[in-house]
């Protein structure tokens, strides 16, 4: 039962790094309908950027969340506005070869030797790990600040969605693009703001990432992105909460997986998951269902 | 009058055969005087390879529109069947010809298999579910060794005979053109195209949409079966990591590239492109070697922005047309 | 003698809204009927249920006295009942040959083994396949566009070749939606002479939607109008003309 519950703990804290994922991956497949294959490299920055801020410029924790959340919304707008802009009208399938693209970009550019380069770095441990016992279970201070970083800025994006005229206009985008022009929304800008925001999200799961399993290097984003969309099509994409629900899931049912069956077996398991939620509830734990107009 | 004419005319088929017997013969030549070095030769079997492959993923998502991600996948079942079957039973021409049967047959039957389910999904909602059947695949393969020593699991499997050479990549190439060609200027083919441009207006005029997915699937999962059993006897060693998923874009790329539904595109591309990347391998020095895994993603990009339809956007090779269309073009 | 098309209590609902209720047709062989009603009132998705698109969430649809309610569209197709869209949904990538063609695709038995090797089974219904849709081509005017790719035909022509193409197959039923819309007056008067003459040429029952009502009046025997999803009226044009109901349904729409 310790042993379980010990489980269940890590898996949580696998399953809040994929929340942060997957949240920017649901808000912009449900504003632009893109899959951005990006998006898990776009994590990987942010992991190297909190470790520079870190390492190199000795900022303190806290600050190099932030650094790391600006830069990648940076990144982030600046992905959309070059590589998947001119494709918004094309067939959804080029804008996603492109983002595969982008991804492949990212990955292989950063991964040379005057860029981030493909050894594996340690990140570095802001505070020293302490560990509290809580009836046999044992959890770490390095949990708890994931667990309270993740859902801060959860309960942030949930305020921000909304109470706030920018969270309402990304609502309404996502739910009719040409209506919501016609209403005089810059559609441009909420897309923009969409792309901005996930990636700052992706941004901090990369340092919490980084302080959580300490070593980082160039590829580290592919498995972790892969699997946050699968945590997002799980909750139903397009859903925040159902991305955060999702990706919980994803992170308890992964580390089960390692615990009991096999750690070989366990992207196997994700992505039958994923398979089977697509057959069997294509919208997800906590979509609504509609059929295609004729 | 029409049927007389069409008739005596040469078939563009018939040219086709005789440009690549000529091809064919040339290419030997250079080889017998050493022009063509084993390496290049190499380098040659690969492309006809890929060629074979991308063919069969361009039938799948250039002509029915079906966007796959998991490519590869079937490309290491043919791979790993005929290896499997050429080891057992002792290396030959023979046994390799059951091979790349066996190879083709079991692609063709796992994407049955699995293509029921998951054809029913919509573009990315497919992409997705095909790009984790190949995380699946690969899963598999690295455990491989649990079930079937021989297989050798995540460190690989060796001892492969090294049985193809440049004529049997070419009778194959040749004849995946052929049938390809054959196959998508037909009615079967049509029917194909038409699930591609409109699913729905296909099932309003009668074409069994479910059926027709799944036709193309298999075949192009076969094609990648055939691709993969001569693959694992060109290298004599297979690795998992040879069939994950950067392996389904890299023919994506070709695909893409040459030009969604365009046989004379796919051929261009693979050659074109094997050999430039071997060409760069060859020709840059070995700082800038990681560049090539740079410009590679910058092309796609690229090619979708500014070019999506490809090299041939859909137009073919006088020679790959049945039969000049009557009225004007 | 039993209709040819015959459906009964009709029902279709999307999640809370239903969008046809209580809805009965009957259509006799040979017959030319109009259906008729203001935007949003349900015709097209009769159409889409009779074609198997929807599958109704209760009722009948009897053709030929066999249920086709809920079969897949290829089957309802291949049953003798074809379609054109709304919205033209013409396959905008292949020739004007090849959309007919491939509409008669379902009647050939050369598959893919006789099609890869290409043997003279193949090549007689690649033959007969193109005659019989170069004759609807004709027929529509259009065979000096074979060659032509779909989406490069002006948009009357692109209505004509959506017709041909469900022609191609000899169905005995003919469902038409709309497809008069965007014609000016000249046309819509040539493209019912056009409706009348397959009609004849094919020994065709037609059901025709249009939103417009007086385009139908001149042509069909019979008319029934629906709104918000029911049938409200049903009778020869005179009679629908006459029909308070009808008329103010229609009262305040400029095309009355
Ligand atoms: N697939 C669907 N999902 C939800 N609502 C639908 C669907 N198809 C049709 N409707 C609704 O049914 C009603 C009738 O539509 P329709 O049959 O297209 O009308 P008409 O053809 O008479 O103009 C409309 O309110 C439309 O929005
Ligand atoms: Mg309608």
């Amino acid at each position: 039962m310790t042993y379980f519950l010990q489980q269940l703990i890590n898996g949580l804290q696998l399953g809040f790094v994929y929340a942060l994922i997957a949240l920017g991956y649901t808000m912009v497949y449900g504003i632009v309908r893109l899959i951005n294959f990006a998006h898990g490299d776009v994590f990987m920055v942010g992991a190297y950027l909190g470790f520079f801020a870190l390492a190199s410029w000795g900022l303190p924790f806290p600050l190099a969340i932030v650094v790391a959340m600006v830069g990648c919304a940076a990144l982030g707008v600046f992905i959309e506005r070059v590589a998947y802009k001119p494709l918004r009208n094309a067939p959804r399938i080029s804008a996603l070869i492109t983002a595969m693209g982008v991804s492949l970009f990212i990955e292989n550019f950063t991964n040379l030797n005057f860029v981030f380069g493909p050894t594996p770095r340690a990140f570095p441990r802001p505070f020293a790990v302490r560990t509290f016992g809580l009836g046999g279970v044992e959890i770490t201070n390095v949990q708890l600040i994931v667990f309270g970083v993740a859902i801060l800025l959860m309960v942030g994006l949930s305020l921000f969605v909304g109470r706030t005229r920018t969270g309402r206009a990304m609502r309404a985008v996502s739910q009719d693009r040409d209506t919501a022009r016609l209403m005089g929304i810059n559609v441009d800008t909420v897309i923009s703001i969409t792309f901005g925001i996930g990636s700052a999200l992706a941004g901090a799961g990369g340092v919490l990432y980084g302080i959580a399993y300490p070593q980082i290097q160039p590829m580290m984003g592919i498995m972790p992105g892969l699997k946050a969309f699968v945590a997002a099509v799980l909750g139903g994409i397009g859903i925040i909460p159902g991305a955060m629900l999702g990706s919980l899931i994803m992170g308890v049912v992964e580390t089960f997986t390692s615990a009991y069956v096999s750690s070989t077996l366990r992207d196997a398991v994700a992505f039958g998951i994923l398979i089977l939620v697509l057959l069997v509830r294509p919208t997800g734990l906590l979509g609504k269902s509609h059929s295609d107009k004729v | 009058m029409r049927t007389d004419g069409a008739r005596r005319r040469p078939e563009p088929g018939t040219i086709a055969v005789i440009v690549a017997v000529g091809g064919f013969v040339l290419l030997q030549a250079l080889m017998w005087l050493g022009v063509l070095n084993p390496y290049w030769q190499q380098v040659l079997n690969l492309a006809g390879i890929t060629l074979i492959s991308a063919l069969g993923l361009n039938l799948i998502y250039g002509y029915t529109g079906q966007f796959s991600l998991g490519h590869a996948a079937f490309y290491g079942v043919g791979a790993y069947a005929s290896a499997l079957l050429t080891r057992s039973l002792g290396p030959g021409a023979g046994t390799l010809l059951l091979g790349i049967v066996a190879g083709a047959a079991l692609a063709a039957l796992v994407a049955f298999l699995i293509g029921l389910p998951i054809l029913r999904l919509r573009s990315d909602y497919l992409a997705i579910a095909t790009l984790g059947f190949g995380i699946i695949m690969k899963v598999l393969l690295d455990n491989s060794d649990a079930v079937i020593p021989m297989m050798g699991g995540s460190s690989g499997m060796s001892g492969i005979a090294r049985l193809t050479t440049f004529p049997w990549v070419f009778a194959f190439g040749l004849a995946a053109v052929l049938v390809m060609r054959n196959l998508v200027f037909s009615s079967v083919g049509r029917a194909l195209v038409s699930v591609r441009e409109d699913e729905l207006a296909a099932e309003a005029v009668g074409i069994d949409t479910t059926r027709y997915k799944t036709l193309g699937f298999v075949i192009g999962c076969g094609y990648a079966g055939v691709a993969g059993a001569l693959y694992a006897h060109l290298y004599a060693y297979l690795n998992p990591f040879s069939f994950d998923f950067l392996k389904s874009i890299d023919v994506l790329l070709v695909v893409v590239l040459g030009g969604l539904g365009s046989i004379s595109g796919t051929l261009v591309a693979a050659i074109a492109w094997t050999f430039l990347l071997e060409g760069l391998r060859v020709a840059l020095p070995a700082s800038v070697q990681d560049w090539r895994m740079v410009i590679y993603p910058l092309v796609m990009i690229v090619f979708m922005l500014f070019r999506p339809g490809g090299i041939f956007a859909r137009t073919e090779f006088g020679f790959l047309k049945p039969r000049a269309r009557r009225g004007k073009e | 003698m039993s209709a040819l098309l015959d459906v009964t209590g009709l029902l279709m609902r999307f999640g809370g809204l239903v969008a046809v209720r209580d809805f009965a047709l009957q259509v006799d062989e040979h017959e030319l009927v109009g259906l008729i009603g203001p935007n949003g009132a349900g015709k097209t998705t009769v159409f889409n249920a009779i074609t198997g698109m929807y599958r109704p969430t209760a009722g009948s649809i009897r053709f030929r006295g066999r249920e086709i309610a809920g079969l897949k569209p290829h089957r309802v197709y291949q049953l003798g009942v074809a379609r054109t869209f709304q919205n033209i949904r013409l396959f905008r990538e292949l020739t004007v040959l090849d959309n007919v063609r491939v509409a008669d695709h379902h009647r050939g038995e050369a598959g893919v083994l006789h099609s890869v090797l290409r043997t003279p089974k193949f090549r007689n219904e690649e033959r007969r396949l193109a005659d019989r849709a170069r004759e609807l081509l004709a027929v529509m005017g259009l065979e000096q566009r074979e060659s032509e790719y779909a989406r490069n035909l002006p948009y009357g022509e692109q209505r004509r070749l959506e017709i041909a193409r469900a022609l191609v197959s000899d169905p005995k039923l003919l469902l038409l939606d709309e497809p008069a819309a965007g014609m000016n007056p000249y046309e819509v008067g040539q493209l019912m002479e056009l409706i009348q003459f397959v009609r004849e040429r094919f020994r065709l029952t037609v059901l025709l939607i249009e939103h417009q009502m007086r385009v139908v009046m001149g042509v069909c025997q019979r008319v029934l109008v629906m709104e918000f999803g029911e049938k409200i009226a049903e009778g020869r044009p005179e009679e629908i003309r006459a029909n308070p109901k009808v008329i103010e349904a229609y009262l305040g729409t400029s095309e009355g």
